[in-house]
């Protein structure tokens, strides 16, 4: 009698310790596991929403971008993203001859000379250039008209007239004739590697 | 006839509660066990999702990545644009300006213009002193004429034009002239 009770008292302490042991090494692990995970995915479909959210945002402003696409082609023109020394010439000859000037010399050397990946702060290259024209008054400024009606930004930076020299002048010297020479300036886009996140109005991303 | 008194005694049946104690536990063990292999199959069905969550997250980053870059190139540009525009000087302003302002008996035979500061020097010929001088004059009096400074006055005679007086002026514009839309 006294041995079966002892038995079913050990049987007791025996369950006990099994379930305290249960409990600690395999189902409190078990139960954070199982915490964790449910919170992982809840931050992880928050995250997603999140996202998903931002970029409808963004998508949403691009369509709006989308209905001043010929403003943004002519930026695009109007700053390039690579730069075309022939074309440029190709500028510099029919805006000349239609004004009525003639080149007596270009110094495009510095446009050969920039390095396209050379880092600066700003996206912007400056690429410049001179030029040396002939004629009259009047034609420069049809000539300068052209520069500024250009499609692509030409800025003017300096401007020297003067007289040509006489030994130059094979004919009798034309009064009002003049040597101009041009220091100009244009531009190409380089974009730069952004990693931050795009705000709206109210700067929420 | 004997009389037996039976005393009804409520015994504490010791076996009876140790057996109950053993049931408890093991009805305990039972649910603890249902329990663990609950959270094993909850754990792994969590996993799957959490890795269909980050399967679903690497295609939408890479949308906002391309989307972002493009909006940032298209902006950083409408921006750069916006202040090259901004600092856009209009020469053609300048000279439409000395045509409007200047006398008839002075004509300029040297321009000279550098868009670093927003200085001009011009030079010419007129007939007499007293028109450059009052030349000089009109032109300070213009609004859009910050400084003027008169440089060398000279005579020079030629047998074609006669007596001429040289001058210079250097001439400090209201940055306003250089506007597109000005004048």
């Amino acid at each position: 009698m006294a041995n079966k009770r002892n038995l079913l008292i050990i049987i007791i302490f025996v369950l006990i310790g099994a379930i305290i042991g249960g409990v600690y090494y395999l189902w409190l692990p078990k139960y954070y596991e199982n915490e964790s995970k449910k919170k992982q995915l809840e931050t992880l479909s928050e995250k997603i929403k999140k996202r998903e959210d931002y970029l409808k945002r963004i998508n949403d402003l691009s369509k709006n971008l989308s209905d001043y696409q010929e403003e943004i082609s002519k930026i695009e023109i109007a700053l390039p993203e690579d730069f075309s020394v022939a074309a440029l010439f190709e500028f510099l000859m029919k805006a000349s001859s239609e004004s009525g000037l003639i080149i007596q010399k270009t110094d495009v050397g510095k446009l050969y000379t920039i390095k396209p990946n050379d880092s600066s702060d700003t996206s912007v290259k400056k690429l410049p250039f001179s030029v040396l024209l002939r004629g009259f008054y009047p034609s420069l400024k049809n000539f300068l008209f052209s520069v500024y009606r250009n499609n692509r930004i030409i800025e003017v930076k300096s401007i020297k007239l003067s007289l040509p020299p006489k030994e130059e002048s094979t004919f009798k010297r034309i009064s009002n004739l003049f040597d101009f020479e041009l220091g100009l300036e244009t531009y190409y886009f380089q974009p730069k590697v952004k990693s931050e996140e795009l705000t709206d109005k109210n700067g929420s991303q | 006839m004997a009389i037996e008194i039976v005393v009804s005694q409520k015994r504490f049946d010791l076996f009876f509660w140790l057996k109950f104690i053993i049931g408890l536990l093991l009805v305990l063990l039972l649910i603890l066990s249902g329990t663990y292999f609950y959270f094993e199959m909850k754990i792994k069905e969590l996993s799957d999702k959490i890795q269909e969550k980050e399967k679903e997250f690497i295609p939408l980053e890479k949308a906002i990545k391309e989307e972002q870059s493009r909006l940032f190139v298209l902006e950083d540009k409408i921006k750069e644009f916006g202040a090259l525009i901004l600092n856009h000087k209009n020469i053609l302003n300048v000279f439409h300006f000395l045509e409007k302002n200047c006398f008839s008996d002075v004509w300029f035979s040297g321009f000279e213009f550098k868009s670093e500061g927003d200085k001009v020097i011009v030079s010419g010929f007129s007939n007499s002193f007293t028109t450059v001088e009052q030349q000089a004059l009109f032109l300070r009096q213009q609004p859009l004429v910050k400084k003027l400074e008169v440089g060398e006055v000279s005579i020079e005679e030629s047998k074609e034009k006669g007596k001429n007086f040289k001058f210079s002026f250097t001439i400090t514009f209201d940055p306003k002239i250089f506007n597109p839309e000005e004048i």
